[in-house]
C-alpha cells in the first residue's frame, strides 16, 4: 500500500532564510526532467533521488528522497525550497502533483499521472453517516478542498484519461461544483469524469437540469444503493428519506439524459440486500 | 513440386516507362525528384540520368523505390496512372468548395498601436472605422452564395472585440442560415484578447467560437512589440488566456507570432514562453512586406537570411524539447510536411496553388469593399487597389468573383505553368503568392530567382529534407507531426 | 562590369533548353546568345561583384545539363501528364 500522506522530514529554504512561511499551502508538480525548460521550472518540484549528483538549476521546489541525496544550497536562488521526504515516497514520478504544507509539515499526493484512476476529494461533509463509511463526514466548513480542486484541475497534466470526484458529498457545493466541473470540461475536454455521490441533490430539478447543462460528453454519476428496501436503505446510511430523494436524483438525471451507475455495494451482516431495482 | 513460385517469378523486369516528375538538386551530387503529388525519392546525378535514360537496372534499390512512388512504371503496370490521377483529386479537392473563410473587418479601431501593424487605426470615431449593419447583411448575403458546405467566418480587425455587438449581430444571423441551410459554421475571432470580459467569454463558448489570439514572446519582447495604454498588454493577455481557456475551453484558443527585429534574437524564448504558457506548438511567421509594416520600415529591419536564422534555431530547439520529451510543434514546418507525407492539402493560403487568393479566403473590410486575401486589403491601407475585387454596397457577387483582376492573377501564378515553378521538385511543397509578389516585385508571378518568397520556401524544404537525411529520429519526428492535424 | 563567354554543342543542347537554364540566373547574370552552326555561345554579364564566378558558371553548366534532362522527361511524359490531368479533374466538375 502506497503511502499517500504524512509528514516530511523538513522543509529548508535556500540562501539562508531561518523562517519558513508559515500556513502554507502549495500544490507542486514533480519533475524528474533536467531538460524541463525554463519557463516551467519555477512551479515545479525537481525530484533527487538517492545517488544524484547533477541538480538542474531553476526549479521552484526541490524535493529529496532520503537522506543519501545531499543538495548544494549554495547553487540555490534564496526564494528555492528543498524538502526531504522518507523512502516511504520513493514512488513519486514525473508528472504527480503533490500539496506540500510547510507549516505543518506534512506532504499530501494528489495526482499520480500514471494511475488510470485519479480521484479528488472534494468535502469531507455528508448528508449521511453510513454504518461501515471509513471516514465518516466531518462537519466543519472544509470549501478550501475544493478550491485546491480546481487549483489542481489547473496545473493537472493535459491528456489525463479519467478524473473521479469524491467526498463526502461533492454536490453539497451545490453550484460551485458544477463550476469545478464545467473547468475540467473546459481544461481537459478528453478527459472522462466520474462523481461518487449519494444522488440526493439531483431531486432539485433545477440542479439536475444545470448539471446536465454542462454537456459533458463523458460524465457519469455512481450512486450507491444499498438496499431495494427504502427502511434498510435509510438505515444504512442513517438518514431518513435518503432512499427516495436518491431515487429522484437518478430518475431526474435519466429524464435529462445523463449517464448513471447504480452500485451495490456490500452491506452489513443482517441486511436486506437489492434483489430488483 | 511445391505449387509456390519463387520471388524471380515476380521480378521486375527493367521495361519501364516514365511517368511525370521533376528533379532539383539539393547539395553536391544528391537530388530530390518528386511526382506530381510530392511522392519523392533522393538520387545521385549518375542514377538519375540513369532513370531518366532508361538504363537503371531492376536490381538497383533506387529502381524499387522510383516505381514504389510512381516516378516510373513498369510496363503492365496500369494502376499508376490511375493511382496518380486520384492522388492529384485529392491534392485539389479543396477547389470545389471555392470561398470557405471569409473574413469580416468589424473595425479597424484597436486598443493597441503596434508599429508593424498594417491597418488598425487609434480613433474613437465608429462612423469612419466600423463596418455598417447594411454592409453585415449584403456581406453575409455573399458568404451565403459560396457553394461550400462548410462556412467559416473569422472576425478580423483593429480589434473586433471593440465592435462587439456587430459581431453578436453576424454570428445570430450566420447561425440561422447555416442551420436552414444545413451548412456546417465556424466562426474564429482574431483578438489580443485585452479586453476580453467574462461575458464576451461566455458568448464565445455558447456559441463555439474559437479564439485566435496574438502572443509574440516573454513580457517585455511582448509589450515592446505591442503598445497600449498602460503598457499591459502582455499581463491582459496572461490573465485573459487563462479566463478564455476555462470559459471559452483550452483547445478553443490558439496563438499567433509576429517576428520583428527585436524577436530574431531571442526564438528560444519566445518558443520557451509558449511552452510555459501551455501551447502545444508555435507559428514562426515572418513580417509581411504590405502596409505599415513597408512604410515604418520595420518590415524591410530583417531581411530573409536573418530570418530563416530565427526559424531554423527555433526548429532545433523545438527539436531538442520534443527529445527532452515536451511533445511540441512548429506549425509552419507542419503545414508543410502534410504536403511532403500526403496527398492531401492542408489549405493553408500562403501555400497553395492555385494561390489562395479569393479562394480560400475573401476579405470583407469595414467600408464595404471587398478584398481577394487579408494581404490584399492591407496593401490598399498603402493605396494600392490592386486586389480590391468591389463593393458589397454597389457590386454583385459575380462580378466580385469574376473579377478579371482575380481570374488572371490566379491564371498568372499557377505553378504548374509559372516559370521555374512547373520545373520544380519543391513544387508540390509549395504555393503561389501573387499578392506578395505584386507588393514587392510589381508583378503577380514574381522573378523567382530574386524573390524572397521562392528564396525563403525554398531554404526551408531544403532544411527540413537535411535534418530527416541526417537524423532518422528527426524523421519520425517529423512524421508524427504530419499525422496530427 | 565582368563578361565571360561559355559554348554548348547545338547537337547536343537547344537554345531553348539554355535559356530555361539562364532564367534561374537572373538574379546572378544577365546573358545574350550568339548562336551558329557548331556552337552555341553564351555571353555572361555580371552587373556585380560576383564572389565565386568560375563557381556560378560551372553550377549554370549543370542546370544546362539538368534542362536537358527535365526536357527529355517532359516530353516523354506529355500525354501520360494530359491523361492523368484529364482524368484527375473528370468527375470534379472543375473542368
Amino acid at each position: 500500500m502506497l503511502k499517500l500522506g504524512g509528514k516530511v522530514i523538513r522543509i529548508e529554504v535556500a540562501g539562508g532564510a531561518t523562517e519558513v512561511p508559515k500556513g502554507d499551502r502549495t500544490l507542486v508538480v514533480i519533475s524528474t526532467n533536467p531538460r524541463l525548460p525554463r519557463s516551467l521550472r519555477e512551479r515545479s518540484a525537481y525530484l533527487v533521488r538517492a545517488g544524484v549528483t547533477e541538480i538542474p538549476s531553476g526549479f521552484g521546489h526541490y524535493l529529496q528522497i532520503g537522506e543519501a541525496a545531499k543538495i548544494d544550497f549554495g547553487e540555490l536562488e534564496n526564494w528555492q525550497r528543498v524538502t526531504s521526504l522518507s523512502d516511504d515516497f520513493s514512488y513519486l514520478e514525473d508528472g504527480d502533483i503533490i500539496r506540500l504544507n510547510s507549516a505543518r509539515g506534512e506532504i499530501r499526493v494528489l495526482y499520480r499521472k500514471s494511475s488510470p484512476h485519479n480521484t479528488i476529494m472534494v468535502t469531507e461533509q455528508c448528508q449521511h453517516y453510513c454504518l461501515m463509511c471509513s471516514q465518516p463526514p466531518k462537519e466543519v466548513d472544509d470549501s478550501w478542498l475544493l478550491d485546491e480542486a480546481n487549483e489542481l484541475i489547473r496545473i493537472m497534466p493535459r491528456g489525463t484519461g479519467e478524473l473521479g470526484f469524491s467526498g463526502g458529498e461533492p454536490t453539497l457545493f451545490g453550484e460551485r461544483f458544477l463550476e469545478t466541473l464545467r473547468l475540467t470540461k473546459a481544461l481537459h475536454p478528453g478527459t472522462s469524469i466520474h462523481i461518487l455521490s449519494n444522488g440526493r441533490l439531483f431531486a432539485d430539478r433545477r440542479f439536475a437540469a444545470d448539471y446536465a447543462q454542462i454537456r459533458h460528453p463523458d460524465m457519469m454519476v455512481g450512486i450507491p444503493i444499498y438496499s431495494d428496501d427504502p427502511a434498510t436503505h435509510d438505515y444504512v446510511v442513517q438518514a431518513k428519506g435518503a432512499f427516495d430523494e436518491t431515487l429522484r436524483g437518478i430518475l431526474n438525471l435519466k429524464e435529462f439524459g445523463q449517464k448513471v451507475e447504480c452500485k451495490r455495494p456490500a452491506v452489513p451482516p443482517g441486511s436486506r440486500e437489492v434483489s430488483v431495482l | 513440386m511445391s505449387k509456390f513460385l519463387p520471388p524471380e517469378s515476380f521480378a521486375a523486369t527493367g521495361a519501364y516507362d516514365l511517368l511525370p516528375f521533376n528533379f532539383t538538386r539539393l547539395e553536391g551530387d544528391s537530388y530530390l525528384a518528386t511526382n506530381m503529388v510530392g511522392e519523392s525519392l533522393i538520387v545521385d546525378r549518375s542514377t538519375l540520368d540513369d532513370l531518366v535514360n532508361k538504363r537503371l537496372a531492376p536490381s538497383h534499390p533506387s529502381y524499387t523505390d522510383a516505381r514504389a512512388k510512381h516516378l516510373i512504371a513498369e510496363k503492365g503496370d496500369k494502376a499508376s496512372a490511375e493511382l496518380l490521377a486520384l492522388k492529384t483529386r485529392t491534392r485539389y479537392q479543396r477547389l470545389q468548395n471555392f470561398t470557405n473563410l471569409h473574413m469580416f473587418v468589424t473595425t479597424l479601431r484597436c486598443d493597441h498601436s503596434c508599429q508593424y501593424c498594417q491597418v488598425s487605426r487609434q480613433s474613437e470615431d465608429k462612423g469612419a472605422f466600423d463596418m455598417t449593419l447594411e454592409m453585415a447583411d449584403k456581406s453575409l448575403d455573399m458568404v451565403f452564395r459560396s457553394p461550400s458546405k462548410a462556412v467559416k467566418i473569422e472576425f478580423q480587425g483593429g480589434e473586433p472585440l471593440l465592435n462587439f455587438d456587430l459581431i453578436r449581430y453576424i454570428v445570430s444571423k450566420a447561425k440561422v442560415r447555416a442551420a436552414a441551410e444545413g451548412r456546417d459554421l465556424e466562426i474564429v475571432i482574431a483578438t489580443t484578447l485585452s479586453l476580453a470580459t467574462t461575458e464576451i467569454l461566455e458568448y464565445c463558448r455558447d456559441n463555439h467560437i474559437l479564439l485566435s489570439v496574438s502572443l509574440d514572446g516573454p513580457s517585455d519582447l511582448h509589450n515592446k512589440n505591442r503598445p497600449r495604454p498602460g503598457k499591459d498588454s502582455y499581463q491582459r493577455f496572461v490573465a485573459n488566456l487563462q479566463a478564455a481557456r476555462e470559459i471559452v475551453g483550452y483547445d478553443r484558443v490558439s496563438a499567433l507570432m509576429t517576428t520583428t527585429l527585436a524577436s530574431l534574437p531571442r526564438v528560444r524564448e519566445i518558443v520557451d514562453e509558449y511552452v510555459g504558457l501551455g501551447f502545444e506548438g508555435i507559428f514562426l511567421r515572418a513580417l509581411s512586406p504590405y502596409g505599415f509594416a513597408v512604410k515604418t520600415r520595420v518590415y524591410a529591419a530583417y531581411d530573409t537570411e536573418q530570418w530563416l536564422k530565427f526559424y531554423k534555431d527555433g526548429l532545433q530547439y523545438i527539436i531538442e524539447l520534443n527529445q527532452a520529451g515536451i511533445p511540441f510543434r512548429e506549425y509552419y514546418t507542419t503545414l508543410i510536411l502534410q504536403k511532403m507525407f500526403t496527398c492531401a492539402d492542408p489549405g493553408f493560403v500562403d501555400l497553395m496553388n492555385p494561390a489562395g487568393i479569393g479562394i480560400a479566403a475573401v476579405v470583407f473590410n469595414y467600408d464595404g469593399s471587398v478584398y481577394a486575401s487579408d494581404e490584399s486589403r492591407m496593401l490598399a491601407e498603402m493605396k494600392d487597389q490592386t486586389f480590391r475585387l468591389g463593393s458589397v454596397l454597389e457590386n454583385t457577387y459575380e462580378e466580385i468573383f469574376l473579377n478579371e483582376k482575380l481570374l488572371s492573377t490566379l491564371e498568372e501564378s499557377f505553378t504548374l505553368s509559372a516559370p521555374m515553378c512547373s520545373e520544380c521538385a519543391f513544387e508540390p511543397f509549395c504555393g503561389a503568392d501573387p499578392v506578395f509578389s505584386h507588393a514587392v516585385y510589381g508583378d503577380v508571378v514574381g522573378r523567382k530567382p530574386a524573390s524572397d518568397f521562392c528564396k525563403r520556401n525554398m531554404a526551408i524544404f531544403r532544411h527540413l529534407i537535411q535534418l530527416m537525411r541526417e537524423d532518422r529520429e528527426v524523421e519520425a519526428l517529423f512524421r508524427r507531426w504530419s499525422a496530427l492535424c | 562590369m565582368l563578361e565571360r563567354v561559355i559554348s554548348f554543342d547545338p547537337a547536343a543542347y537547344s537554345l531553348e533548353t539554355i535559356q530555361r537554364a539562364a532564367y534561374r540566373y537572373i538574379d546572378k547574370f544577365s546573358i545574350g546568345f550568339n548562336v551558329k552552326e557548331a556552337s552555341i555561345d553564351c555571353i555572361l554579364q555580371f552587373d556585380k561583384e560576383v564572389d565565386d564566378l568560375d563557381g556560378v558558371i560551372q553550377d549554370f553548366r549543370k542546370e544546362v545539363l539538368d534542362q536537358h534532362l527535365r526536357a527529355r522527361i517532359a516530353k516523354e511524359t506529355e500525354s501520360i501528364r494530359h491523361l492523368i490531368l484529364a482524368h484527375a479533374f473528370s468527375r470534379t466538375g472543375l473542368v
